[in-house]
């Protein structure tokens, strides 16, 4: 028994160790940032607002440095095995679909197609329940008739449940909460997905025996892969969760140690240990701070942690698999509720006896939503400070003869640019020579192709940047304002916008783009050019959402741009879903639509 | 007042589950989830950070 115990804590001291050198490598590197930009600035003479600029240069870099220590750490492949039991299996374990107003029949496939994966891969028992929140009418009618279609197709009855809430208190988190508390004894282990989620069983079947092998595990996160992206802007997301995910993943499982994260779904928890630890409260308080938790997964990871359990993120799982947003606007959307929700955890930093790497994972939540507005408020206050420079005075001594010319710090403008600028780019660099060396080009349709695609890749998040930023900017003003943004349903599926409704969603992006600029023109045309890089997309933002929500191909198709490994090699589940609403037809019909979708044909099982 | 059970009460608990299965309906087997203390009682400091964090325009949600 020793030695077990023993390698458990060399496994945590040297967990210490690495996120010890690499909070410290990005505070430094956020540290020396400010320290060039405060000798650049003081060459003009050091003003307080310059101070304040390099205050905020200082945090910014510093959370562009925890990126780039992320991908270093997870450049290494790994060699962690994951025990798993290999005896037969005795957990009883459910799969939980939370559902609220989605398309029933694309959802209730994707429960038909892991029923038969899981069906095929074990004789054990598995079930499915499918929790419904939907509060439309029509959408809760035609879930009752496309279950009833979907019994009838396998034969599921005692396996595949559906049951709907007639209050949807909690959202999310109260509807598994609900689960447990009615039913959770019935089961050991439960596996929560989304709706758009999909697992193949030989995975399932993989995480519970690695739960069973390990009693002490309350939580197994799968890293889902995003797929079935049919936008320009959803492929490109969809390739560069492809092709970078892995190595910044693998980065934070070093980082994690027993304290891994939950994403909220496509993972595995052992009941006994979440319905003990994980009942959230209501916080005090009037939305967004007060109220029902909004991100509750990271506080479930954090809660089950400080109960003493294991939460683990295994990579090395395949054949998980979600979906993503296909607009910008969509993708705005979803990471409005995020930003509520992570700033919503500033309230329970605090809370006691989490353990210090879950307080930790709150700052960064938070950080990543007040990053951008560091760096919005850096060049805010940058351009403030230039304009209100006094003119330089080149004869300080009134009985001088020759001028005294301030030193020029150019050079170290240009270097602290350049440094930054190889911040953001080192790790994807980084990560494009590993793929290189280890060969997993292959699957993103050969290096030339990979390599293309990760150029157009950082040309266009480039261009989306400044918009994306603008969003998100936005975003913190609202919460700290106070507003609620409540929980607006997800759009899958053809999310294509037009001109109208892309500048109806971003002309608050364009007029501020445009101040931008004509503030830079009319103080000072020296910074104009620093501008334009943030500017002149923010003035096309409209064009930019509106174009890469059009369908990707064939224009990116037939090029081959952005391929991804399940592209070129269709996941078996993938094929599976196809294939169950190939016989479902309509196949693919967007929630709106739903009211008229035809009566299933109940004969056909 | 007690919830009336659609099985028999004296059934046990792994009885009463597979009871729920073979009507194929969801088992009735609660379990426990006791709500988690997240906030600690307000000191001064805790006070000052919730008046910040509840933002100017908090009278209006």
């Amino acid at each position: 028994m020793a030695r077990p115990r023993q390698s458990e804590e060399s496994l945590q001291r040297r967990v210490l160790l690495v996120r010890a050198v690499a909070v410290l490598l990005a505070l430094a590197t956020g540290a020396g940032a400010a320290a060039i930009f405060i000798q650049y600035a003081a060459a003009d003479g050091l003003t307080p607002m310059a101070v304040f600029s390099a205050l905020l240069l200082c945090f910014s870099t510093s959370w562009l440095a925890w990126g780039a220590c992320l991908g270093l750490i997870g450049l290494k492949p790994s060699r962690f095995r994951a025990p798993r039991h290999e005896g037969p299996i005795a957990s009883r374990t459910v799969v939980i679909v939370p559902v609220c107003n989605e398309d029933p029949v694309v959802t209730f496939a994707r429960v038909a197609a892991m029923y038969r994966s899981v069906s095929a891969a074990t004789a054990v028992p598995v079930h499915f329940a499918i929790l419904s929140d939907s509060r439309d009418p029509g959408i809760a009618a035609a879930e009752e008739r496309w279950f009833a279609r979907l019994m009838a197709d396998t034969g599921g009855a005692g396996r595949l449940f559906y049951r709907r809430r007639s209050q949807n208190t909690g959202r999310k988190a109260g509807n598994i909460e609900d689960f447990f508390a009615r039913s959770g004894g019935a089961y050991d282990l439960a596996l929560i997905l989304d709706a758009d989620s999909l697992m193949e069983g030989d995975a399932i079947v993989e995480m519970i025996r690695r739960m069973e092998a390990d009693p002490s595990l309350g939580l197994l996160q799968t890293l889902p892969v995003v797929v079935r992206a049919q936008s320009i802007f959803g492929r490109v997301m969809q390739f560069a969760a492809a092709f970078f995910s892995p190595v910044f993943s693998r980065g934070l499982a070093r980082l994690q140690g027993r304290t891994g994260p939950f994403w909220g779904h496509n993972a595995m928890v052992r009941v006994e240990a979440f319905a003990a630890a994980c009942g959230l409260p209501v916080l005090s308080g009037p939305p967004p701070f007060g109220g029902h938790i909004l991100s509750h997964d990271y506080v479930e990871a954090a809660l089950l942690a400080r109960a003493g359990w294991k939460v683990r993120l295994d990579i090395d799982i395949r054949g998980s698999y979600e979906e993503a947003p296909e607009s910008v606007v969509e993708h705005a959307k979803r990471d409005r509720r995020w930003c509520q929700g992570n700033l919503q955890h500033l309230r329970i930093i605090g809370a006691p006896g989490l353990k210090a790497w879950s307080r930790f994972v709150f700052l960064q939540g938070v950080f990543a939503y007040i990053a951008p507005v560091l760096w919005a408020g850096f060049l805010i206050s940058v351009v403030v400070d230039h304009v209100t420079q006094p003119p330089p005075n080149y004869f300080p001594d009134p009985h001088q003869f020759f001028p005294v010319f301030p030193s020029d710090e150019t050079a170290k403008a240009i270097g602290l640019a350049i440094g930054i600028f190889g911040l953001l780019m080192m790790p994807k660099l980084l990560t494009t020579l590993e793929a290189l060396i280890a060969g997993r080009t292959k699957g993103f349709g050969g290096t030339w192709n990979a390599l293309k695609s990760v150029l157009a890749d950082f040309l266009l998040l480039s261009f989306l940047a400044p918009i994306l930023m603008a969003y998100q900017t936005r975003s913190v003003w609202q919460v700290l304002m106070g507003r609620d943004g409540g929980w607006p349903a997800n759009l899958r599926g053809d999310a294509r916008l037009s001109l109208a409704e892309a500048w109806a969603a971003s002309r608050f992006i364009v007029l501020a783009g445009a101040a931008c600029l004509t503030i830079g023109y009319f103080l000072t045309t020296q910074i104009l050019v620093w501008l334009l890089p943030v500017a002149v997309p923010m003035l096309l933002a409209p064009v930019a959402i509106s174009l890469t929500s059009r369908a990707a191909r064939p224009a990116v198709g037939r090029a081959r741009l952005f391929t991804t490994p399940e592209e070129l090699a269709v996941p078996a589940i993938l094929t599976l879903h196809d294939r169950v609403l190939a016989g479902w037809q309509p196949v693919a019909v967007a929630p709106a639509e739903v009211k008229s979708l035809p009566e299933p044909e109940l004969a056909r099982g | 007042m007690m919830r009336q059970s659609m099985f028999d009460d004296q059934a046990t608990a792994a009885e009463r589950v597979a009871q729920a299965l073979e009507l194929g309906r969801l088992p009735e087997a609660p379990r426990v989830m006791p709500t988690q203390v997240l906030e600690r009682p307000q000191g001064r400091l805790q006070a000052w950070i919730a008046m910040l964090t509840a933002g100017p325009g908090a009278a209006r949600t």
